[in-house]
């Protein structure tokens, strides 16, 4: 019976349902739990992958294991930030397969390619962001360009709060030193 | 501020406007439709859990562990004609092992390859006994990379040490595909992933035998829609069904009229000199070549004669999109998509409006609202009623009386719906075929 309560319509229905109804492996409830925040999950992805099409493969990529993991959910109200998790863990192993593929010309020229306004600093943060560790650069992209507080940084990337913070400390001053000058004040 | 932070800035500004991708919502789901339904996966695991109890009690261990070149292990996994195979020594034996940090390892033990699937003979280790509750997940992947989506059945072993895995790719691989890569990603207790990689080469002269293949080229009136089998491949490990419930240019002009249908079960029987032959899996995809489906039996007996192919079912969730009319104090009759349903009672309760209605149990409004003097209200909830059981000469149906609320009231009332979801049985033959 829950399962016509959820499907008719649609509206109405709680985060804690759904987790339910995808744990008993209702598809459908899996995606509306994502589309309802798909700003939020494509955003993260995207920090990881730059562009639309690697961005949209990890979602499936992240979606699939959702589905697959998604019973050994302990907390159901825990479930956005279990699965951003995931999908941060996908990126990041996306990312080490990709990694002989890129290069530093491919970034440089796609940078150049999507902004007009002041492509020198853009190419420089983008390239000096690139040489950080990927510690030290997603806890930088998360709070600045997601506008993620520190709890949910922790959250997501399953760190104390205290590393959040002294990363993204030693992350902007690297982040400071590369750009040099006229960038630190 | 600093330059530093209005470059981050800028970037942000970047970020709050960026635009999804407009085929999000289908991209995701058809990524999960490539995923074989987990209840049935789960519920086997169970019921297999069981019966490796019994057996144990019953086997002498050690007879057990040592046995030539078959795989041991995997016997409940294994279907008859698998187990068939095992028996005679087929496959090969690959015999390669990966171990986690924490001691945790996967061996894939063997393969089996024939011209519809592959299949992995794979056990995960947990020397601490906890094995069901470790998050190890393989992704199977060929030449370039190219992935496979696939699925199995699994069995834990009495002490919780181990599982072994029987899993096949939902594809066949191709001719040129040799070597193959399982990428191991283990999620620690703690959230922390962990990834392995087991690689090994595939030996061609140790597939396990050639496959009929039938092509059947047959097209299913469904009423508004036709469904086409196109062949069935009778391998030595499993038989496979394919077709189509459309193709792309009826897609194309099903997404125009705004008139879309989302196939969720296509259900088909496969006969073998009279007996029917399990059936395994079944899948509906749709992408840039419309929507495709398969339905994975079990391998045909060695020795059968006459196979018969029927449709039994087709579900799926269909496009409507109308404004019905309904009638305030009495009964109205709607007939959407030709499905019946009748709207029994509407009343007023606390500010709200309750609409009763009947329908075939296997009939859902799956999106619905209701505009009252002009303004759609959303559905709040659906109150579970009764089931009634209606026979008719030889068939029987079920009959599903429900109530719908919605948040508003007012005097003119007309529902809006949507999309319909339905399955309609056929029993129907498609194809029969004598093998000489």
């Amino acid at each position: 019976m829950l399962d016509t309560l959820i499907r008719e319509g649609g509206g109405g229905v709680n985060t804690i349902d759904l987790v339910k109804e995808a744990k008993n492996g209702d598809k459908e409830a899996l995606l509306a739990l994502i589309m309802a925040q798909q700003v939020e999950f494509y955003k993260l992805a995207f920090v990881y992958m730059k562009n639309e099409d690697d961005a949209m493969d990890v979602l499936q990529d992240m979606i699939v294991i959702l589905y697959e993991s998604i019973s050994r959910l302990k907390k159901d109200e825990a479930f956005y930030s279990w699965s951003k998790t995931i999908l941060v863990n996908t990126c990041k192993s996306k990312l080490k397969k990709n990694k002989k593929l890129i290069s530093i010309d491919e970034i440089r020229e796609e940078s150049y390619e999507d902004y007009s306004e002041n492509p020198v600093d853009k190419i420089l943060l983008e390239k000096y962001l690139s040489t950080l560790s990927i510690k030290h650069q997603e806890v930088i992209k998360l709070r600045y360009y997601l506008d993620y507080d520190y709890d949910t940084i922790s959250k997501v990337l399953k760190i104390p709060l205290g590393t959040v913070k002294s990363r993204l400390n030693a992350g902007m001053n690297k982040l400071k030193e590369a750009l040099g000058g006229e960038y630190i004040e | 501020m600093s330059k530093l932070d209005l470059l981050l800035n800028e970037e942000k500004g970047e970020f709050d406007n960026i635009k999804l991708p407009n085929d999000m919502e289908n991209r995701l789901r058809s990524a999960l439709d490539e995923v074989p339904e987990k209840k049935k996966k789960r519920l086997r695991s169970r019921v297999a859990a069981i019966i490796i109890v019994v057996l144990l009690l019953g086997y002498n261990i050690d007879t057990l562990a040592y046995y030539g070149k078959q795989l041991i292990g995997y016997e409940n996994l294994m279907t008859g004609t698998l187990q068939e195979l095992n028996e005679m020594g087929k496959g090969q034996l690959i015999n390669k092992s990966y171990t986690f940090t924490d001691g945790v390892s996967l061996v894939l033990d063997g393969v089996m390859l024939d011209d519809n699937q592959l299949i992995l003979f794979y056990t995960i280790k947990d020397p601490e006994g906890d094995v069901e509750n470790k998050d190890v997940n393989i992704y199977i992947e060929g030449s370039f990379g190219r992935p496979f989506s696939h699925g199995g059945q699994g069995q834990i072993s009495e002490d919780g040490t181990t599982i072994n895995w029987v899993m096949s790719t939902n594809e066949a691989l191709k001719f040129f595909e040799k070597t193959i890569t399982l990428d191991l990603n283990y999620r620690h207790d703690n959230g922390d992933y962990e990834y392995g990689e087991i690689k090994f080469k595939l030996d061609r002269n140790q597939a396990v035998g050639k496959s009929l293949r039938m092509d059947i080229n047959k097209k299913i009136d469904l009423g508004n829609r036709s469904l086409k089998v196109d062949t069935m491949v009778a391998s030595p490990t499993s038989t496979i069904v394919r077709g189509k419930v459309q193709n792309i240019f009826e897609l194309g002009i099903d997404y125009l009229t705004k008139h879309r249908i989302r196939p969720q079960e296509i259900q088909m029987e496969l006969i073998a000199d009279g007996e029917k032959v399990d059936n395994q899996a079944s899948g509906v995809s749709t992408d840039n070549k419309g929507i495709s489906f398969y339905t994975r039996f079990d391998a045909l007996p060695t020795d059968t004669k006459n196979i018969e192919l029927r449709l039994i079912k087709f579900s799926g969730d269909h496009d409507v999109k109308e404004l019905f009319e309904i009638n305030r104090d009495g009964l109205t009759d709607l007939n959407v998509l030709d499905q019946d349903i009748r709207i029994n009672e509407v009343y007023e309760k606390e500010g709200k409006t309750y609409i009763n209605f009947t329908t075939e149990d296997t009939t859902l409004l799956s999106r619905v609202y209701l505009i009252i003097d002009g303004q759609r209200f959303e559905l709040e909830e659906t109150i579970p009623g009764q089931e009634e059981k209606i026979v008719e000469g030889d068939s029987a149906k079920i009959l599903y009386t429900r109530t719908m609320s919605f948040k508003g009231r007012g005097s003119k009332l007309q529902l809006d719906i949507q999309r319909i979801s339905y399955s309609k049985v056929y029993d129907e033959l498609i194809y029969s075929y004598r093998l000489d």
